[in-house]
């Protein structure tokens, strides 16, 4: 059966041929391993140490896992295991109801957008004829099929939901609750760039698909300029760096579509992640030294250390992309691709230039501005009349000093890897050198224009987010879904047992019937048996036997009716060959019913429970169910399917078993292991008795 | 024979559904029983059911193995025969724990752990 689902199934071949040579999974490790003992520094003094580290520890594995999986269902496996990581470690700060709430939102996204990939993937694997990653890029599929556009919704759902892009972005943002290390390596690094990753994997089978490069421009060119809009607006040194690394994810899907931009897009996706970690964690530092990350009020703060600005202003100079630094050679390929992509077209050019400066704009505020500039520190010593207040300076870990200047280090050193694939024609270098300092112009210009109003951005920014992304967008939704939820138990789940057994029932009955009525046309195939009378009687004894436990009022009669239907499956047992059952079945039976006859003797009596609309309510659920079953039955009449299983085990129960009952010898030799868990449950069950029987019950007050 | 087997297993699952749905917790486990039988029977009749050809094997040599019963559908029927003895005979035993302390057995008064009548 599982053959039938799976004809392409391996469990044991996780990564094949991708782990060779994977840029991406060393780099992963790398920033697992920075992120690591950064939080070790920045978890100091802290209880939440041993519960972010491993959680870091187990999330770099499974991001590790994700890039290199070979096997579609082990890509889906360890996608679904970043997004249960990166949900404990949001709520790294789970006494706060934000902290919970925001952790909620990321796996409510991620997960839906995970079961919608799961589908996606299997529909790929079955109509791709093979689930491996390495073959299926190879392949070439007619597109035009209807399947394939199924397969694409499906899959840019899941994508769009974990990388989040327009209009699943709201996630991303609010995740910044988390500390400065889960922020750094899950919400820029490495979560969030999975569906970005999974987008080039896929890209050599769909680039051809109009749906596939439509919808990926679209959803990704949108959230490049919206993040790169609101980023402006923000405040908040962490939240501003989450929408900037939401519009760099939106530049990298915007590439990485089509085979020709994966060199694009992975250089992006390196570049990004080194100097992008390296600013949440300087981030991070100034949070723990000065207690604030409000761009605003931090400029207020009169005593900035020098190191501090030292490597804020590296960083902001990796992040722009200065020559001989990794987003140097990043934006290099950018270009070239551009160039290709939409030939010479320079109205993209243009925008592109325009949204690089608003990038910087954004690099800079975060950055280098909130520690340049003393006249605003000057002012605000002048006005409090205490003299300013010199916030002391908290002293923090060697080891988060350390860790983002090795990142900066590292997004120098690793562009010996990317600067090798640069192959610079003499045509582009005039290109090239045109847009840096369009860029570097209009950065300026821009920048100057958005101070004077800086305020009034910030508090635009503030409303629009409270008001419309978070309220409207995404409590309500998720208030109305509540809402059906509860509606929906209360119809089916409403605390009765019967209600509970009745649903289920009837489904059972819908699914059964549905399928026996579609899928089968004859019933019975197998040559009919001719009727024995004495199996006969066999039968209309069980029948009646099983009538009378039903309607006997006495409860002595109805236990001794079951053990006669008990009895008598018994003697068709022996009948139809089973010895071995009738012997079990007669034993199991008179024991039961001597220890319900024991038992429940003196209980009260059957007392009229049911009303009569109840009993006929349930008679006719009762009865359609039966004649389902009965349907069920002659429909599996001809299921005898001599399995590989069944053959093996009758060929070898005598040379290898030594033994001449098949059936005991399966019990006893082939599946010796169930038999033991068999007894085992019996033997509970005799402890169990054992245990309740020796309860002494308050009757009558005699106990104390 | 085979519409009288398919016509007692449904009753049996039919009755033994109609008294899982009452409300006496004696009523349950009996209409338990009954469906675990139809369920063991039902199982049963999906193996190769023949008349007086039990899977016990003469010797080394075997003449034609497929005109034996079904070794692979008993061996499962008798493990489920042994657990449903298990855990009919435990549910016994606690339902009569819980009407001695209770002094009831309708299901919709079995809400507390003390005496609630």
């Amino acid at each position: 059966m599982v053959q039938n689902i799976f004809p392409n199934f391996n469990y044991f071949d996780i990564t094949g041929p991708r782990i060779e040579n994977n840029p991406l999974f060393q780099f992963v490790l790398f920033i697992t391993a920075c992120t690591v003992i950064y939080g070790w520094g920045y978890f100091e003094n802290s209880s939440k140490r041993n519960y972010v580290l491993p959680l870091l520890i187990l999330f770099g594995l499974s991001m590790a896992g994700l890039v290199i999986a070979n096997h579609l269902l082990w890509l889906y496996f360890f996608w679904e295991c970043t997004s249960v990581f990166s949900y404990l470690l949001i709520g790294t700060y789970y006494e706060k109801k934000e902290s919970r709430e925001s952790s909620l939102q990321a796996l409510f996204i991620t997960g839906a957008g995970g079961l919608s990939l799961l589908l996606g993937l299997l529909l790929l694997g079955e109509h791709s004829g093979s689930y491996y990653l390495s073959e299926i890029q190879l392949q070439h599929f007619n597109l035009e099929e209807p399947i394939w556009s199924t397969i694409v919704v499906l899959l840019l759902f899941g994508i769009i939901t974990k990388s989040g892009l327009l209009p699943f972005q709201g996630w991303l943002p609010n995740a910044m609750v988390a500390p400065a290390p889960v922020s750094g390596f899950l919400h820029s690094a490495t979560l969030v760039k999975a569906g970005v990753i999974l987008i080039t994997f896929l890209a050599p089978v769909f680039q051809e698909m109009p749906l596939w490069e439509n919808s990926i421009l679209l959803l990704a060119g949108l959230t490049a300029w919206y993040g790169a809009f609101m980023a402006l607006l923000q405040n908040d040194l962490k939240k501003a760096l989450a929408y900037t690394t939401s519009a760099t994810i939106g530049l990298i899907g915007f590439a990485s579509w089509t085979e020709a931009g994966n060199l694009v897009a992975f250089s992006w996706i390196l570049a990004h992640g080194l100097y992008k970690s390296a600013s949440f964690y300087f981030v991070g530092i100034i949070e723990k030294k000065y207690e604030s990350r409000n761009i605003l009020k931090l400029r207020k703060l009169f005593s900035i250390e020098f190191f501090d600005k030292i490597i804020g202003f590296s960083l902001f100079f990796c992040c722009i992309g200065i020559p001989f630094t990794a987003s140097y050679y990043a934006k290099k390929h950018l270009v070239d691709f551009y160039l290709n992509l939409f030939q010479q077209n320079y109205y993209a050019f243009v925008l592109c230039t325009i949204w690089q400066s608003l990038m910087l704009i954004n690099y800079f505020r975060i950055l280098v501005f909130p520690y340049i500039g003393t006249r605003e520190r000057y002012q605000a010593m002048h006005e409090s009349a205490e003299g300013f207040q010199e916030k002391s300076v908290k002293t923090i870990s060697i080891w988060m000093k350390v860790i983002p200047v090795v990142l900066a280090i590292s997004s120098v050193l690793s562009t010996f890897k990317l600067s090798q694939r640069v192959t610079i024609h003499a045509s582009d270098v005039g290109i090239w050198e045109y847009f840096t300092v369009a860029v570097y112009g209009l950065f300026t210009l821009l920048f100057f224009m958005f101070y004077r109003y800086h305020h009034f951005v910030n508090a635009l920014g503030k409303k629009l987010y409270t008001e419309i992304l978070w309220k409207w967008c995404y409590k309500n939704k998720l208030r109305m879904i509540e809402k059906i939820a509860i509606m929906q138990t209360n119809i089916v789940q409403n605390g009765y047992l019967r209600y509970y057994l009745t649903m289920f029932v009837v489904a059972t009955i819908l699914l059964l019937g549905g399928s026996i009525y579609f899928y089968s046309e004859t019933f019975i195939r197998k040559p009919v048996t001719e009727i024995l009378i004495y199996e006969l009687i066999i039968v209309a004894m069980i029948i009646i036997a099983a009538f009378m436990s039903t309607i006997t009022r006495s409860r002595m009669a109805s236990i001794v009716s079951l053990g006669a239907v008990g009895m008598g499956c018994s003697v068709l047992y022996l009948f139809y060959s089973a010895p071995d059952l009738a012997m079990t079945q007669f034993l199991t039976d008179t024991l039961i019913v001597v220890v319900m006859a024991l038992l429940f003797y003196d209980l009260p009596r059957y007392s009229r429970l049911s009303s009569k609309t109840d009993k006929i309510r349930d008679g006719i659920i009762a009865c359609i169910f039966g004649g389902v079953i009965s349907i069920l039955v002659l429909s599996v009449t001809d299921a005898q399917i001599y399995t590989e299983v069944m053959d093996t085990m009758l060929k070898k129960t005598i040379p290898e078993a030594r033994g001449h009952n098949v059936v005991n010898v399966i019990l006893a030799d082939f599946r010796a292991i169930d038999t033991l868990g068999e007894i085992s449950v019996l033997t509970t069950a005799a402890i169990g008795m054992y245990g309740l029987l020796r309860i002494r019950t308050k009757k009558g007050g005699d106990e104390s | 024979m085979e519409l009288l087997f398919a016509l007692m297993i449904g009753t049996l699952f039919g009755l033994g559904l109609y008294m899982m749905l009452r409300r006496s917790i004696v009523k349950i486990i009996i209409g338990i029983s009954l469906i675990g039988n139809g369920g063991n029977l039902l199982v049963f009749f999906a193996g190769n059911m023949v008349r007086g050809k039990p899977p016990i094997l003469k010797d080394d040599h075997i003449t034609n193995i497929y005109s034996l019963s079904d070794p692979l559908t008993q061996s499962l029927i008798l493990t489920a025969i042994v657990i449903s003895f298990g855990v009919s005979s435990f549910g016994a035993v606690l339902i009569n724990k819980a009407c001695e302390v209770l002094n009831t057995d309708d299901i919709d008064k079995l809400t507390d752990t003390d005496n609630s009548c």
